[in-house]
This record gives C-alpha cells, sequence and structure tokens, in this order.
C-alpha cells in the first residue's frame, strides 16, 4: 500500500519526477530497441513534452549515434565515477526541441557489470529527474540489472521482431521480469526459494507456470501467495512487432500478448507495429535518425503513433 | 486474470460480456490462429497437449458464444454463480461443464453453424421426402436454423445461385453439372443423402431443361 501512495503521489507532483517512465527491452540483441527508443523520445518530444532519453545499454551503448550529433562530452559514467555528482548535469540537450539524452559513451570497459549500491543510486537518480517523460534503452539479455531498469517503468515495452529466435527470447525476458518481480514483493526467503524453484523449468514440485507457483504458495502461505497475486494484477508488459513484412506478422503481436495473459494471467496490451524499411539503415549511414532523415514514411507516422498511444494513457490532452 | 483452466468462455476469447456476434466471431478466429499447434507465438510457451486444450476450450467457448441460446443460458449461469464471490475470475471450471453440456442437450440437433430444435415430425417428413425441390430444400435449411448467407459464405457458392436454386428457377442457375457440385456441397452442410437429393433435384432440372 504504502508503494501505491509513492507512485501516485510520484505521478502527481510534476515537478518530482517524471509523469511516466518507458523502458525498451526484450532480451535479444538486434531487433531495434536502442532505434525504436531514440525515435519514440523524439515523437514524445515533438507531440510537446519534455523527454529525458537513457542509454542504459551499459557496454554497448549508441543512443547518441541514433539520435545523431556529436558524442556527448559528459555521460552515465561521470555520474557514477562521481566527477559529476547529479545526474541533471549528464543530461546534454540534444537538437531536438524538448529532448534530452544521458549517453552511455565514454564509458569504462567494465560498466556492465554494476554493483547493486550504483544501480540503486542511478534508479533514485531517475525518479526524481525533471521531465515529463522518462525513456530507457535497455541492452540484451536478461541479467539483474536490466530486468530491474525494466520493471522500474510504469510502460514495459518489449519489442521482438516475428522470427522464432526473436519470440523465443521476448518470452525468456517476460518469463525472468515476471519473477524477479514476484521476488522482490515477496521478501520471504521461504517463498524466495520456491520462486528459485519455479525458475528452474525441471523443478519437482510440478511447478511449470506462474499460476501453478501461486497455486502452490497459497496452499502453504495463503498471506503471501494473495500479495503475490496482486502483484500479478500490477504488472503488465507492452509488446511491440518492429520489422514486419506481412500481414501475419502483424496478427503475431495480438497473439503474443494473448499468450502473455493466458500463460501468466497478466495484463499484455498489443502497443504497435514497425515496418520493416530499408530507410532505418540508410539513416543509420548518415548518422540520421530515421525520423528526420524519412519524416513521410509510414515508418514514421507508425512512431507517432505509438507515441500518442504511450502518451495518451496518461495525459488526457488534445494533441494533434 | 485467472489460471486459463479456469476462465470464462468471454475470457478464453478475450472478448467482454456486451460484445456482439461479429466481435465474438473475430475474436473466436484470432484465438484458433494463435493457439493453432504451428502458430509462432506458442513457441517454448505451451506444450502442445496445453495447445491441444486450449483449442478445445477455445471451440467450446465459440460453440456456445456463438449461439444466441446458448449464450443467454451461459450469462444466466455466470450470473447466478457470481454474486457469493465478487471476482469474475473465481467463476471455476464446474461452470463451463454444465453449459457444455447445454450444447449436447437432448432434443438439440448440432449443424456446422449452431445448434436446432429437432422435431420428429420434421424427421419423419426428411426420411420420407421422394421430390427434393428446392423449396423442400430451403423448408429442411430453415428448420436447421442455417442463414443461406453462412451457406454461401463457407460455400463460396453465389448468393443469387442458391436463391435461385431454393427458387427452383432453373433459368437462373448454371448448367446440371455445377449444380450437381453444389447440391453435394448443400448435403453436406445440411446433413442429407446427398445420392437421393441430387438424383432428385437434377431430374427436375433436366426436365425443365427439355420442355423448353
Amino acid at each position: 500500500m504504502a508503494q501505491e501512495n509513492e507512485i501516485t503521489a510520484r505521478k502527481s507532483d510534476l515537478f518530482s519526477g517524471p509523469m511516466s517512465i518507458i523502458a525498451v527491452g526484450g532480451g535479444k540483441g538486434g531487433i531495434g530497441k536502442s532505434l525504436i527508443s531514440s525515435s519514440l523520445a523524439i515523437s514524445i518530444a515533438q507531440l510537446g513534452y519534455s523527454v529525458l532519453l537513457v542509454d542504459l545499454d551499459l557496454g554497448g551503448a549508441n543512443l547518441h549515434t541514433c539520435i545523431g550529433g556529436p558524442i556527448p562530452e559528459l555521460g552515465l559514467f561521470d555520474f557514477l565515477s562521481g566527477r559529476v555528482d547529479s545526474l541533471l548535469a549528464v543530461a546534454t540537450p540534444t537538437h531536438f526541441q524538448r529532448l534530452s539524452l544521458i549517453s552511455g559513451s565514454n564509458d569504462s570497459l567494465n560498466i556492465a557489470n554494476l554493483n547493486p549500491g550504483t544501480q540503486e543510486r542511478i534508479v533514485d537518480e531517475l525518479k526524481k529527474f525533471p521531465a515529463q517523460y522518462l525513456i530507457l534503452d535497455l541492452g540484451a539479455g536478461s541479467n539483474n540489472s536490466i530486468l530491474d531498469f525494466f520493471l522500474m517503468a510504469d510502460r514495459k515495452i518489449v519489442a521482438l521482431t516475428p522470427e522464432p529466435t526473436s519470440v523465443e527470447n521476448a518470452y525468456r525476458f517476460i518469463k525472468s521480469a515476471f519473477y524477479r518481480s514476484l521476488k522482490s514483493i515477496e521478501g520471504q526467503l521461504q517463498i524466495q526459494d520456491l520462486i528459485d524453484v519455479a525458475m528452474d523449468q525441471k523443478n519437482n514440485l510440478g511447478i511449470r507456470t506462474p499460476a501453478d507457483l501461486i497455486k502452490y504458495i497459497k496452499k502453504s502461505n495463503p498471506l503471501s501467495g494473495q500479495r503475490l497475486e496482486r502483484a500479478v494484477q500490477e504488472f503488465n508488459i507492452d509488446i511491440l512487432v518492429n520489422q514486419i513484412r506481412t500481414r501475419a506478422d502483424v496478427d503475431l503481436g495480438n497473439s503474443v500478448a494473448s499468450v502473455c495473459s493466458k500463460y501468466f494471467g497478466i495484463e499484455s496490451n498489443y502497443v504497435g507495429y514497425l515496418d520493416h524499411d530499408n530507410a532505418v539503415w540508410q539513416a543509420l549511414r548518415k548518422r540520421r535518425p530515421v525520423i528526420t532523415e524519412y519524416p513521410y514514411s509510414r515508418l514514421v507516422a507508425q512512431f507517432l503513433n505509438i507515441a500518442k498511444n504511450l502518451v495518451h494513457r496518461q495525459a488526457k490532452k488534445a494533441v494533434i | 486474470m485467472a489460471d486459463w483452466q479456469e476462465q470464462t468462455y468471454y475470457q478464453i476469447l478475450e472478448v467482454t460480456k456486451e460484445a456482439g456476434e461479429h466481435e465474438v466471431h473475430e475474436a473466436y478466429l484470432r484465438a484458433k490462429a494463435t493457439y493453432s499447434t504451428e502458430s509462432p507465438a506458442l513457441y517454448t510457451m505451451f506444450t502442445p497437449t496445453e495447445a491441444q486444450q486450449l483449442n478445445r476450450l477455445i471451440e467450446e467457448a465459440y460453440a456456445v458464444l456463438g449461439n444466441q441460446r446458448l449464450r443467454s443460458a451461459y450469462n444466466e449461469k455466470l450470473k447466478s454463480e457470481t454474486p457469493a464471490n465478487s471476482g469474475e475470475t473465481r467463476v471455476s471450471i464446474n461452470l463451463r461443464k454444465p453449459s457444455g453440456d447445454i450444447a449436447s442437450e437432448e432434443g438439440l440437433g448440432r449443424t456446422k453453424f449452431g445448434t436446432y430444435k429437432i422435431s420428429s415430425a420434421m424427421e419423419d417428413e426428411i426420411n420420407a421426402q421422394t421430390v427434393w425441390d428446392g423449396s423442400f430444400l430451403k423448408k429442411v435449411r430453415q428448420y436447421k436454423e442455417i442463414p443461406v448467407e453462412s451457406i454461401a459464405e463457407t460455400t463460396r457458392i453465389g448468393l443469387s445461385y442458391l436463391v435461385a436454386m431454393e427458387r427452383n428457377d432453373f433459368t437462373a442457375i448454371p448448367a446440371p453439372v455445377f449444380v450437381r457440385g453444389f447440391l453435394v456441397q448443400l448435403c453436406k452442410i445440411l446433413n442429407l443423402d446427398e445420392r437421393r437429393v441430387t438424383k432428385s433435384y437434377l431430374d427436375l432440372y433436366k426436365n425443365a431443361l427439355g420442355k423448353k
């Protein structure tokens, strides 16, 4: 309950932190997470909101290239190393109005392994950052710090492409995030162990799905069972399908959302799809964002649509 | 949201209780595509046996929600069982069973498109019928509560041909060889003996042609 109040308080007070945090993850590399997060950031800024784009792809940061423009002098690493004492100082303005960037470039080569303390510092600072929207670009894989950044978001976007490898990794990513969020809610060690057991697909307690796990916990410990059930109801994800080529690819998003709802018993929402478009790599070669290079392409219209979808649930403000 | 094995038919198809017929139908097609065994979206999430179970549930859900009469009966059942526990998630598996039985209840026949009330007088008439003209075919179709549009949609026979066949309007239908094919398809849907029907109908048709 206390946690809930904290969230609403944060949302109501614009100056104490962002209205909404949007994270883009998805497990597999090369499915367009950086393209999606940078383009969405530009689109939301164009809709008239202040946006901070954060490169959390630690050890593989390249958002500054997706946005275009010079490599920023200051980055996340300057904050982590203590050279600069607030995130506000490392956020550099971009040549888009209302959009600033915290770059992950110029980082130390072992930055990919964050210790829990530094990670907490980043999360705390981000939650206080004075921008209306925060967009987090996450790295590939599903290690704990990626999952924690993903879970701190209000809108958790899982990107995937219509390939079996990508679908598989997306599910894996969602599963890992799901179990990690259960673990963080339930502090009791006994339950934590059970969740660990459940994450092992070949466990001998017969727990195969999240539903099994909750049933099992409810039987042994009704109170935690209820708490977990409530947590599951609050956990929701947004599916985004990138690089679609056929009509069937569009429907894949619906299918994946439906499978997630049925498997986890959670809300999942199909936030939109993006065409496969050669304009993307043509723009990237020029090191300029596709949004400014090909402003009249279908792809850009799709980005704008998704941006509106993401924004409108929070702020019911007319945008033309 | 509850475990899918305990979901209501509405939750299985992911529609609201107020969803219209076409919405239910679309949801059904979407669900079929999602949970077909070769669907890419199932990969690593559901095992083939689970997918089969889901498929059965989807069929069952559509058989009930796709049929006005069964759907309202099911709604009544839901209403009578929910007040005790507030959340609709609690509607349990034993709810589904009795309503599943509605479909196979005595006195109801099944067609590809839904169910109809069996009347023994009509069944006897069908069995005794020797002259199968268009109007009798129409009578059988109406008895089985199948709209002519649904037949046109699934068989891909033009609606105007079906209507002309039922009206015995032999000038408006194609050559006998095609009509035979139409009749065979029609018989499959209406569950009639194709040999008897086609012979009788084509005799009538050929006689009419001969007279001209």
